[in-house]
This record gives structure tokens, C-alpha cells and sequence, in this order.
């Protein structure tokens, strides 16, 4: 086996075999045995009680809430974290250290610690939340308020994708597109852009894959509603402590085959960038 | 005069590129800037072309006052020396970004920007590459390509910096030769940089030597070469053996000598040596071979004086080399062809022979 996996990979290079055992090992124990068994559980339930499960209305409403949130929040990401990794790696000013440091936060303190304080904050007696109200803008609670805490969650991984291709941009390029008279806007568009486009790619996806799954942050700043400001997380949770199993694997098998493929998709987009670069 | 440039200077922190130049670059010629690395040739290059600011000074373009207009607006061609080639675009998209980023108003049609980059592309023979992509090309075509690029906007001045450094050595030869001739059928004003010294001789009309951001001098490759300003041009533009001599009263030259008032330094290209057996004017100096190397048709020799044991480097014809073969290589006779004394007065002269 071993042998012939060499032999096909046509590579010199040692250790091919040792990091590939590992690299099986690994998968299976965190990644493939778990996520098997929760397939193998759901299917416990007929596959009419599987597409009735799914097809459920409080489930499908979950769903929406759910994708449609870590879409909008990775959107708007990509333009905030576009803009922060942009400004990290082109100026030079005081502090510079202390705000790259600080990008890392929302992955290092507690999401729920998180949503305590969104929600402190965006609610109607909070700082933000009493300007907004006097624009009749209530976010506190609403399905914008997810979108936030989503914001929040996921914008280290667009900032961290995109800041070190942003550094390994040639100058020189830029400095013959200007020799070649275009302006700051059609050097962005076009020679930036495209050069970036595949990290944000990848950012886009690290983030709206996180923000499906999130659960600690949300299920204190949303008001939790069902049909309205549920998410499919928490929906799961209810299954289990109301003790459907079934219901909550099957639930757990939908939502992972939707990011599966979301995630698929996003990286044939990417192989579609990439090869259009020529590289 | 095209370019103007006046009392300029431009330093990095503590490190001074360039301090009080003044050159006028020809119109429709070609003119080097060679100097050494940290000479600040690239920089002056880059102000020039406005993508560096100068501290002081001026940038003056066909009689306008061009210091602080922005590069897009200049209409100068740059070339770099890693091509800088857009990646992402084919290497039609890559000729046409200069007309494609053009305003409405003054952006030729698509049949037009068709009709140019193909005829930009037969004129840097890379006919039929027009829907490839930069990666598929090799580096002299990629540079190639690179020159295409400017000239498809009509630069009134096309500047090079160090065009030919990443190429291989057969391909740099070709690409520089190329250039010429291009330049000689284009006539646009040309400014590029090398540190070169063979490479700004061959190709240019005007060398301007720099060193330690200053220029040291400006003149036809002729005028340089044959007549250096100072010993750091002579030693910059080949190889050189310096002597330090004493001007005898009765004319001749002491080579020994490192003390007195008559103290000079003698400047010999290895070529300027011959190699005899024999000492038939009388005014060879004795010598050993210490080591020899055949360069094709011609061969480095070193050897050592008899007297005082000095290093001489002599670059004969293999046909000279030849005749000594049988010779005694341990006992023969150096006799300088032509030399450059240079007098502590900061003077030159002629070694008169």
C-alpha cells in the first residue's frame, strides 16, 4: 500500500508514508469517526421521518435564520476585514501592534462573554442601543442583532486570510499600473482585487462556516424566537434536552451537509480564480 | 532638452541617495545611468518617473515643471526589472491595461486597442503569445512584453530600470542588442539604468556615470571610456592595475617608488600589456607568469614584477600567449602599451610611451 502510494505520488521526498498515516489517523479520530457516528445515529429514523424532520416548518425557518445570518455577517466582513487588513499592512502608525493584537480577541475570549456584552450593549438602556433608538432602530434581540454577533465572530478570519497575501503584493505592480496611467480606484479593481480575491475567498468561507455553527454569542443577544430568531444551533439543543436524539442527529446530518457543501462550492470557486490568474 | 533636472537630492534616513544633481537627458536618445549598487541611479530613475519624491531639487519634462505631478499623469513608460507583469491578465490584457484604464472620453474603441497591442506584439516579436498568461513565458519575453505594455500608451519618455538584471547571460546580450536597434527605429527619449559597464557602452548614446549619489560623468561611451574624469570612472568602466610610481627627473617612471613629492598613480587596462621573452626596447619590465587562463580568443595572465613583487594582470590575444609558450615563463618582459597617470594635483595625463 504503501509502496504503490509512493510510487503513484512520484515523490522523493521522505516521510510521505508517516505523514499520511498520521494525517488518516487524526482525520478519523476528531473529524470522521464522530461526525460518522452522528450520521449512523440519524439514521435511526426512516427517511420519511428524515425529510418530515427537515421539512418541518420550525426547522426550515431555523435554517434560514441560520444561513442567512452567516451569509450577511461574512459579507459584511469581507468589506471590514478587507478595509482592517488594508490598513495593518499599508500604513505605519502609533498603536499598529496593539490593534493587529487585538484582531485576535474574538477568538480567545468566550462567545457567550461576547454576547452578554453585544447585547448589553445594543440593547434599549445600552450605549448604542439608546443612539439608535433615536433613530426608531431597535437591534437588540432582532435578527440583526445575530448578524452582529456573527460580525464579531468572524471577522479575525478575513483580516488573517487576507493581510499576508495583501503584504506579498508586488509594489512594482502597482507602480506600473500608475505608470501606465490608471488611478487609485481602477488599481484596486484591478490589480488588487483579483490578486486578493481567492484569500477573501477562503476568509468568506472560515467565517460564514464558523458563524453557522455558532451558538454561545447568539443565544444571548437574540431573543430566540421560534420562526423568527432561532437558529438551527439552539434548535438542536432544544431536541436533545426535550431527549429526541433522532430528531436533533438529523437536524446535526442536514446542517452538515449544507456547510459541506457551501464549503465545497467556495473552494471550486476558488480553483476557478486561482487557474484564471494562470498560476 | 526632454528632461531637466536641477540641484536635486533625496535621502533615506541617514543614508544620502542622491545629493545635488543636475543632468539634461537628450531628447530622442538613449542614455545609461551606470553606477554601482547604492549609487542611487534606480532613484534617481524613480523620481524621474515620479514614483519617488525628491527632498530638494527639481524634475523639469519638455519645458514643464513635472516635481510633483503625479506618475499617471507624466506619461512615462517604466520597465522593471522583474517585469512586474499582471498575473492575472493575459498577455493581451497586459499590453491594453494603459489604453483600457484610459476616460471614456479619450479611450480608443476595442478594434483599435486590438489593431495596437497586435501590432506592439509583432514589434517585440511575441506574435500568437497574445492569449497567453505571463507564467507561460520565459524571462526575456516576459521583459519583452513588460516594454510592450509602455509603449502601448505612447510614453513620451520610456524609462528602464536595470531591464536586463534577471536575465540569463545569452539572453541579456540578444534582449540589449534588440533595444537598440528599436531604439533606432523608434527614437523615443530612453533612460536606463545598469550597473553594467559593458552593457551602458554597447547600447547607449550618452553614459552618466554615478557614485555615492553623485555624478561622477556624463559623456558619449567614447568620451568616457577614452577619456575617464577621475580614477573612479577609469577603474568602473574594466578591469584596471593600479600602480603607485614616482615621475623620474629625466622622464621615465620609478615603479617602486611610494615616497616624495612626484608621487603618482598609474592606471593600466589589462589589455594595454603585452608579453615579450625578450626585452628588445629596453623598457619592459621583468616579470613571471603565476597563472594563466584561456578565455577563448584571448587569455588572462597573471603575473608577477621581479622587482618588488607586484600583482599585473595582463588580457592578451591567445596568438601572443601562443608565441611565448616555448619561452621561459619564469623570467619575461611586461611592456605597457598605454596608461593614465593621475597626478595628486587631481590631474590626468598620458603615459607618454
Amino acid at each position: 500500500m504503501k509502496k504503490f502510494l509512493l510510487k503513484k505520488n512520484g515523490s522523493k521526498l521522505p516521510g510521505f508514508g508517516l505523514t499520511l498515516g498520521f494525517s488518516l489517523a487524526y482525520m478519523s479520530f476528531l473529524v470522521l469517526i464522530p461526525l460518522g457516528a452522528l450520521v449512523l445515529y440519524s439514521t435511526r429514523s426512516t427517511p420519511a421521518g428524515f425529510l418530515a424532520i427537515i421539512s418541518d416548518d420550525r426547522v426550515s425557518a431555523a435554517f434560514e435564520v441560520s444561513v442567512l445570518s452567516a451569509f450577511y455577517a461574512a459579507l459584511v466582513n469581507c468589506f471590514f476585514g478587507l478595509a482592517i487588513a488594508w490598513m495593518l499592512t499599508r500604513y505605519e502608525f502609533y498603536g499598529k501592534k496593539i490593534i493587529d493584537a487585538l484582531i485576535d480577541l474574538p477568538f480567545a475570549i468566550p462567545t457567550a462573554v461576547a454576547g452578554i456584552s453585544l447585547a448589553t450593549v445594543f440593547s434599549a438602556n445600552g450605549a448604542l442601543g439608546k443612539l439608535l433608538a433615536n433613530f426608531n432602530i431597535e437591534i437588540a434581540y432582532s435578527r440583526t442583532s445575530i448578524v452582529i454577533a456573527l460580525i464579531f465572530i468572524g471577522f479575525p478570519f478575513i483580516v488573517r486570510t487576507v493581510q499576508p497575501v495583501l503584504e506579498d503584493l508586488d509594489q512594482e505592480v502597482e507602480e506600473a499600473a500608475s505608470s501606465l496611467g490608471a488611478n487609485f480606484f481602477q488599481i484596486f479593481t484591478r490589480i488588487i482585487f483579483p490578486a486578493i480575491f481567492p484569500a477573501l475567498l477562503t476568509g468568506f468561507a472560515l467565517a460564514f462556516a464558523r458563524g453557522l455553527g455558532e451558538y454561545g454569542s447568539i443565544i444571548f443577544i437574540s431573543s430566540n424566537m421560534p420562526y423568527e430568531t432561532e437558529i438551527v444551533p439552539l434548535l438542536i439543543v432544544k431536541k436533545l434536552l426535550q431527549f429526541d436524539y433522532v430528531g436533533a442527529s438529523v437536524i446535526g446530518v442536514a446542517m452538515l451537509v449544507c456547510a459541506f457543501l457551501l464549503l465545497l462550492s467556495i473552494n471550486f470557486l476558488q480553483g476557478y480564480a486561482r487557474n484564471r490568474r494562470g498560476t | 532638452m526632454s528632461i531637466r533636472i536641477a540641484n536635486l537630492s533625496k535621502r533615506f534616513g541617514d543614508f544620502t541617495a542622491l545629493s545635488n544633481i543636475n543632468l539634461e537627458i537628450p531628447d530622442g536618445e538613449l542614455t545609461a545611468l551606470l553606477g554601482p549598487s547604492g549609487s542611487g541611479k534606480t532613484t534617481l530613475l524613480r523620481i524621474i518617473a515620479g514614483l519617488t519624491d525628491p527632498d530638494e531639487g527639481s524634475v523639469n519634462f519638455f519645458g514643464e515643471d513635472a516635481t510633483h505631478k503625479a506618475t499617471r499623469d507624466r506619461r512615462v513608460g517604466f520597465v522593471f526589472q522583474h517585469y512586474a507583469l499582471f498575473k492575472h491578465m493575459s498577455i493581451f490584457e497586459n499590453i491594453a491595461f494603459g489604453l483600457k484604464v484610459r476616460p471614456r472620453a479619450t479611450r480608443p474603441t476595442n478594434e483599435e486597442i486590438r489593431e495596437k497591442v497586435n501590432k506592439l506584439l509583432s514589434l517585440v516579436q511575441l506574435q500568437g503569445t497574445a492569449q497567453r498568461f505571463p507564467s507561460e513565458l520565459s524571462g526575456g519575453q516576459k521583459q519583452r512584453v513588460a516594454l510592450a505594455r509602455a509603449l502601448a500608451v505612447e510614453p513620451k519618455v520610456l524609462l528602464l530600470d536595470e531591464p536586463f538584471g534577471a536575465l540569463d547571460a545569452k539572453v541579456r546580450l540578444e534582449l540589449r542588442r534588440w533595444l537598440r536597434y528599436l531604439h533606432d527605429e523608434i527614437h523615443l527619449t530612453s533612460v536606463f539604468v545598469t550597473h553594467d559597464q559593458e552593457e551602458a557602452l554597447e547600447v547607449s548614446d550618452k553614459v552618466v556615470i554615478l557614485n555615492k549619489g553623485q555624478i561622477e560623468q556624463t559623456g558619449t561611451p567614447e568620451e568616457v571610456y577614452d577619456n575617464p574624469g577621475n580614477p573612479f570612472v577609469y577603474g568602473f568602466l574594466g578591469n584596471v592595475n593600479l600602480f603607485h610610481a614616482r615621475l623620474k627627473q629625466e622622464g621615465g617612471l620609478a615603479l617602486d617608488a611610494r615616497t616624495g613629492a612626484e608621487n603618482v598613480s598609474l592606471y593600466i587596462r589589462p589589455h594595454d600589456i603585452s608579453i615579450s621573452p625578450l626585452n628588445t626596447d629596453g623598457k619592459g619590465i621583468e616579470a613571471r607568469v603565476t597563472a594563466h587562463r584561456v578565455l577563448g580568443n584571448r587569455v588572462r595572465v597573471e603575473l608577477k614584477t621581479l622587482t618588488g613583487d607586484r600583482e599585473v594582470e595582463a588580457n592578451i590575444e591567445r596568438k601572443e600567449w601562443n608565441a611565448l609558450k616555448d619561452a621561459d615563463l619564469g623570467a619575461v618582459f611586461i611592456q605597457i602599451l598605454g596608461a593614465k597617470i593621475y597626478a595628486p594635483d587631481d590631474t590626468w595625463s598620458d603615459y607618454a610611451i
